[in-house]
């Protein structure tokens, strides 16, 4: 059984059709990479998956139970993790702070040593606000993986990052998935697929155009028409 | 050791416990209206400066438990302790009215200017409503609403005990209204320093992140909303208490707008710095008023302005900033 199962979803705003019957699994331990040119529906597609979107027909399946009637909170309380594309830190909170919203099971020492990953250890009465973008990407993931659940959402977590940034962010990623956590991630940056994607789907105009390994995308050609201009 | 901040506290409460001491009892009463006032800012100083709610709807609520209390207590004068239960009955009245409200609300998706719309409105449609029931057939039981004119004769809030009375007036209602307002800031202070206040907090920033990280926020908005709508209740009942009588004017655009003033010049963020404000800010529009009421809402106003202009964290809790670390300033000296 696959941990995320998408069945058939589709998304209309007035008469466009945003996402059109995608299909999608997701197994455990994977990392999907979600692709494709900008207004493909990867967003969109993301919002369904986690409640931010209704859906006007198929299913979304999370270890085998129904989730699309659930909000966002109570599908988050199933086991998932989610980060938007912009960096949603609380800027008027400290970093030891926006995490203590995150988990409540953690002592200090746990939380300490979890911030080592991210490089954040000892900031945590910084402001969050005060952090570079670089940090306040990494203190995002970090929110969203500190209770540990089975799956993390990242939609774009590399945006604006440098290159040595966008390669530790990857690092954190594989670290977190070599201890159990299974990650779909909404990305342009073709460095950070080829670092750490175990699979991709590729969307097109709203469609899921291919899917297979990161090696099986970019040697395809009609893929790299279509993402990247390509032929 | 204490912080300055909480010395500062401590000092304004021991003066505050001394007033009776030293004024006689005309005083006493007229302080005691300045702080019955102070509940009805700290309910709006929560479910505004700690959860970025603005609110028109607190004088509904103090308009609602005042009139639940007059009623209550009216219908059942006769009834032992009526003095107790009737406010209790009427907080939790308001309370409920106020989860009620709060659920159409935050589970309705109204956010934003939108929730000072709706909940202005509902101010002005009880007062409308309030003022038009001059009537005799507007009565509920044996007591009558009497239109613009309001209530009252409604028995004190108190017990009497065979020949004993313990009746909340004078000295002895202005010490429990200084205890109330010490406890509740207390409480303000733990929910502040709570998970709960915490995401209050955070929720003010970024709802959907909050919603993100597993919070069901629009029931923890629901809930502020009625704590901030049972402390506008509680005003509302000392405030009928303290003058016997209760009016539709009390829930009018006017009454609407103050507490909003009140907390902003005070500073929204900072539960003592309203507290202190309200009286401050009270205390003068009655010393105005004496003059002409037009001179208070004018002086409001133009406080409002400046507030909004010159000391967006509140006059008050700025003035509390200076002296807390003037005097910390000498002590190195």
């Amino acid at each position: 059984m696959s941990l995320l199962e998408i069945g058939s979803v589709t998304k209309r705003f007035g008469g466009f059709t945003a996402v059109d019957k995608v299909s999608l699994k997701v197994n455990k331990g994977d990392i999907k990479f979600l692709i494709g040119p900008n207004g493909a529906g990867k967003s969109t597609l993301f919002k369904m998956i986690i409640g931010v979107h209704s859906l006007n027909s198929g299913n979304v399946l999370f270890n085998g139970k129904k989730i699309e009637k659930l909000s966002l909170s109570e599908r988050i309380n199933l086991g998932m993790g989610v980060k938007f594309q912009a960096p949603s830190v609380f800027n008027e909170l400290t970093i030891k702070e926006n995490l203590s919203l995150a988990t409540k099971s953690k002592s200090n020492q746990e939380i300490f040593n979890f911030l080592k990953k991210f490089g954040l250890e000892n900031d945590q009465e910084q402001l969050a606000g005060d952090l570079s973008h670089g940090k306040k990407q990494w203190l995002d993931i970090a929110m969203c993986s500190i209770s540990e659940p089975e799956l993390i959402f990242l939609d774009e977590p590399t945006a604006g990052l440098s290159y040595e940034e966008t390669k530790k962010t990857g690092e954190i990623v594989k670290s977190l998935n070599e201890k159990g956590i299974t990650f779909v991630i909404v990305e342009h940056n073709m460095d950070i697929l080829k670092q750490i994607a175990k699979s991709v789907a590729v969307l097109h105009l709203g469609k899921l155009f291919f899917e297979g390994t990161a090696k099986e995308v970019l040697s395809n050609n009609q893929v790299m028409n279509i993402y990247l201009g390509i032929s | 050791m204490l912080k300055k901040n909480n010395i500062f506290i401590i000092l304004v409460f021991t003066t505050l416990l001394l007033i009776p001491l030293l004024f006689d009892i005309y005083y006493v009463n007229n302080i005691s209206y300045f702080i019955l006032w102070t509940f009805i800012s700290l309910g709006l100083a929560l479910i505004w400066g700690m959860g970025g709610i603005l609110s028109f709807g607190q004088t509904a609520f103090f308009g609602l438990a005042g009139y639940s209390f007059a009623i209550i207590s009216i219908n059942f004068a006769d009834t032992f302790a009526v003095g107790i239960w009737a406010p209790i009955i009427a907080l939790l009245i308001t309370a409920i009215f106020g989860a009620i409200v709060g659920y159409f609300l935050f589970y309705g998706g109204i956010y934003d200017v939108f929730i000072g719309i709706v909940t202005l409105a509902i101010t002005l449609v009880l007062e409308t409503f309030m003022a038009q029931t001059a009537g005799p057939e507007w009565a509920i039981g044996n007591a009558r609403l009497n239109g613009f004119n309001g209530m009252q004769g409604m028995p004190p809030i108190g017990i009497k005990i065979s020949d004993s009375k313990f009746y909340l007036s004078g000295t002895g209602q202005y010490y429990f209204m200084v205890f109330l307002a010490m406890f509740l800031l207390w409480i303000l202070y733990k929910i502040k320093k709570s998970n709960f206040g915490l995401i209050l907090l955070a929720s003010k920033e970024d709802r959907m992140r909050v919603e993100s990280l597993g919070h069901n926020v629009k029931k923890i908005q629901m809930i502020t909303f009625s704590l901030s709508a049972l402390l506008a209740g509680i005003s509302g009942i000392l405030y009928t208490n303290w003058g016997g009588y209760i009016t539709p004017s009390s829930m009018g655009l006017v009454a609407a707008s103050m507490p909003v003033i009140w907390v902003a010049a005070s500073g929204k963020n900072d539960f003592f710095s309203v507290f202190l404000g309200c009286i401050l800010l009270v205390y003068i529009s009655q010393t105005l008023a004496i003059n002409g009421a037009q001179y208070a809402i004018i002086l409001m106003g133009f406080i409002l302005v400046i507030t909004t202009r010159y000391f967006p964290d509140g006059i008050i809790f700025m003035l509390k900033k200076y002296l807390v670390n003037k005097s910390s300033f000498k002590n190195k000296l």
